[in-house]
């Protein structure tokens, strides 16, 4: 047991008795079995082939502090808004879930937090909590399922038709270097349908480390759309763990968008469970300094006619890194599967590097899967054209990524969030300050 | 008496008359001179002066002493055989970094032409219609060309140009050398077909309004129909105050363009030129001729 594990495990063993007096039942019913997890297989490195990419070990060494006893901080966020997009908010700081505003819940959605669905609907917590994270034995979900205390459930009823998107904004606030653990739970009924927005911040300098589970469980003919937009700075780490069940003519869209993190790693495991249902990944990542991005997913197409595709790009500059696997397993009798699978980056500078691996494990005959990967520099014939136009060389330089990243933000449908990316992008690869938020109160900074 | 007074009255409407006259005429006038203040005035100067020009690609010279002089108003055509050094002179004249000039000078209105980077020659008034035209996925032409306007607005001091009287100049433009709507929220040139590359070639040229022209083939797999569409475009935009260099192989284009000269280019050196005539005379007898007299 590596010195980077064990720390956590005795913050466990010393204060683990008042960490499950503060979280519900059903969370503490499973601490054991991640606690053993943990024990057995300890730290993986990077001969595992879903950690080949990332240093689990330097992410884990520094000391962070936990939220054990659940302080709230005092400024609450008050907006983080999209110009030109209602929505309704829901605020997490840390890892604690802010009370939620009564007046902004819609008909047929269920907002609560673990404490308040223990008490309202403790059937459905203990149906889902650590149902679909189960079946992985990852370092990330077992050591979330250790230490968290508290997450946030969103209960789509059958054919909800949501047309206010939810905005889960997650803050990080702390002065000291801190260790965040967050949970998510998302169940869509039978023919539902709704959007998620989710937003991470960070206004501190100290170091955080963030893990997130989040579990996603799409009925028959249900809708999801996520949208993350990470959006932190070099000192804010982040785990995020995604499990998503589809079942029968569901349909999971994902896009997640990097503008600025320290080390961001996003690993997806998506089960079509149904017949004709369909997952669309999408990711657009701009890394620079010595950011690291490792995106890691895993499409098992588990039932007949469904569909799934992966896109992912990547604009990197100086010394970051950016790392796709991809891997698409289709089941044995999973026929007429689709499958697509698109990585791409884009090195601005001879430093950065860029690490891809898609993977196909086919086990039915009738299917049709591709598979496509390329990392290349900037196009110099563009750039002249560009520049014999009047173009300066490095607003031309900026069209160019931009434009290279834009297949990814054009894929979101709602256009007030594709605009709001879209200049978020346009000032981060001019450097302009983190312009995450118009008006934030968490943050203190005008928009 | 009667008469008198007519004759006064008459003599005073003339004289009022004259003076409005003259007023409007002076008025007249000093808009004229107020709209000419931007530009060069109007007389014959040179525009381009190639004097000597050496240059080499990965090493490898192309370019062994260009001559050239080029004056405002004038269009000149360059022939040669394949591999004679035409797309190399024009990538050299809007500083390809892909082409290295070993010895020689290029002078555009007074400027040192080689100092400049690509950009600043294209804000000084150098357009060159690419012989391939890139793709740019993902650029909108809309965007590109606002970026590219503004860009040179800004090198001459003015403020950025109004949205709205941007898209109308676009679709002015785009109507002249027949460019549909759909084109301009598309990437650049992303999936234009050949034909249509060249015109959108053409509808930059007039959108940027440029001193000097390079058609580095712009002729070059177009149809007969695409051809007279490009060539007149082109015509529309040729003034007393602007110049061109036009890369061709085709007799068709010296009937549209009604060149003032034309060069030929051989080894990397202008080894003749002459009047449109001379066009033709290549035309008939091949680059074939030229060779053997030069030799």
């Amino acid at each position: 047991m590596t010195a980077a594990l064990q720390q956590y495990i005795d913050i466990y063993g010393t204060y683990g008795i008042d960490l499950q007096r503060s979280a519900p039942a059903p969370m503490n019913a499973v601490r054991q079995a991640a606690l053993c997890t943990l024990q057995t297989d300890g730290l993986p490195t990077r001969h595992n082939e879903r950690y080949k990419y990332t240093d689990v070990e330097a992410l884990l060494a520094p000391d962070y502090g936990l939220n054990l006893l659940r302080h709230t901080p005092r400024h609450t966020p008050s907006a983080c808004t999209v110009p030109g997009l209602r929505t309704q908010m829901i605020c997490v700081a840390g890892d604690v879930v802010l009370p939620l505003d009564e007046q902004s819940q819609q008909t047929g959605i269920d907002v609560f937090s673990f404490h308040e669905a223990a008490e309202q609907c403790p059937e459905i917590l203990q149906r889902y909590y650590h149902h679909a994270a189960a079946k992985d034995s990852d370092v990330f979900t077992a050591l979330n399922t250790l230490l968290s205390q508290d997450g946030l459930l969103i209960y789509i009823k059958e054919g909800t038709k949501s047309t206010l998107p939810l905005q889960l904004v997650n803050h990080a606030h702390t002065r000291t270097a801190a260790m965040h653990n967050r949970r998510l739970i998302v169940i869509c009924e039978k023919g539902s349908s709704a959007s998620l927005l989710i937003c991470d911040h960070c206004d501190t300098e100290a170091q955080t480390l963030t893990t997130q589970v989040s579990e996603l469980y799409l009925a028959e003919d249900a809708c999801l759309n996520v949208y993350t937009i990470e959006e932190t700075n070099a000192s804010c780490h982040r785990v995020h763990n995604l499990y998503a069940e589809q079942g029968a003519g569901s349909c999971l869209s994902l896009c997640d968008v990097t503008l600025r993190a320290g080390l961001s790693r996003s690993m997806i495991d998506i089960a079509l469970n149904g017949a004709h249902a369909a997952t669309y990944l999408a990711g657009g990542i701009v890394a620079g300094g010595t950011q690291h991005i490792d995106n890691n997913l895993l499409v098992r197409h588990n039932a007949e006619a469904c569909t799934s595709e992966m896109l992912y790009k990547s604009v990197i500059d100086d010394e970051s890194t950016s790392a796709f696997a991809g891997k698409v397993y289709v089941a044995p009798g999973a026929q007429q599967t689709i499958s697509q699978q698109t990585s791409a980056n884009l090195c601005v500078s001879p430093t950065a590097r860029a690490l891809t691996q898609p993977m196909l494990e086919i086990y039915a005959d009738d299917v049709k899967c591709n598979h496509g990967a390329t990392v290349g520099k900037l196009d110099e014939a563009a750039l002249l054209y560009m520049r014999q136009r009047g173009i300066g060389e490095v607003e031309a330089r900026l069209l160019l990524q931009h434009a290279f990243v834009s297949q990814v933000v054009n894929r979101i449908n709602i256009p007030a969030l594709r605009d709001r990316l879209t200049t978020l992008i346009d000032q981060r690869f001019r450097g302009e300050s983190d312009m995450h938020c118009a008006g934030c109160g968490l943050c203190g900074k005008e928009g | 008496m009667f008469d008198g007074a007519l004759l006064a009255f008459i003599a005073l409407e003339r004289c009022i008359f004259g003076v409005a006259t003259r007023l409007v005429g002076l008025f007249l006038l000093l808009l004229r001179l107020k709209s000419r203040q931007r530009h060069t005035p109007y007389y014959i100067y040179l525009m381009l002066h190639i004097h000597d020009l050496h240059a080499s690609v990965e090493g490898k010279p192309i370019l062994r002493g260009i001559n050239l002089d080029i004056h405002a108003g004038e269009v000149h055509v360059l022939m040669g055989p394949n591999g004679s050094g035409k797309s190399t002179l024009s990538h050299v004249l809007v500083g390809n970094p892909k082409y290295e000039v070993t010895s020689g000078t290029a002078t555009f209105q007074g400027k040192d032409l080689l100092a400049l980077s690509p950009e600043d020659r294209a804000r000084e008034g150098i357009f060159m219609s690419f012989q391939q035209p890139v793709e740019i996925p993902g650029v909108s032409m809309t965007n590109f060309l606002r970026a590219a306007v503004n860009a040179q607005r800004a090198y001459r001091g003015e403020e950025p140009m109004k949205a709205a009287a941007f898209l109308k100049l676009l679709r002015e433009k785009r109507q002249a050398v027949g460019l549909d709507a759909h084109f301009m929220s598309r990437g650049v040139n992303e999936g234009f077909s050949g034909g249509e590359r060249k015109r959108n070639e053409i509808f930059q040229m007039a959108v940027l309004e440029p001193r000097f022209s390079i058609l580095d083939e712009t002729d070059s797999g177009l149809d007969v129909d695409a051809l007279r569409v490009v060539a007149e475009g082109f015509n529309s935009l040729r003034n007393a105050e602007t110049s061109a260099l036009v890369i061709t192989h085709y007799q068709r284009m010296l009937d549209y363009l009604r060149p003032d000269f034309v060069h030929v280019l051989m080894g990397g050196r202008i080894v003749r030129s002459g009047t449109a005539e001379l066009g033709y005379e290549i035309e008939e007898k091949g680059f074939d001729f030229i060779a053997k007299e030069e030799a």
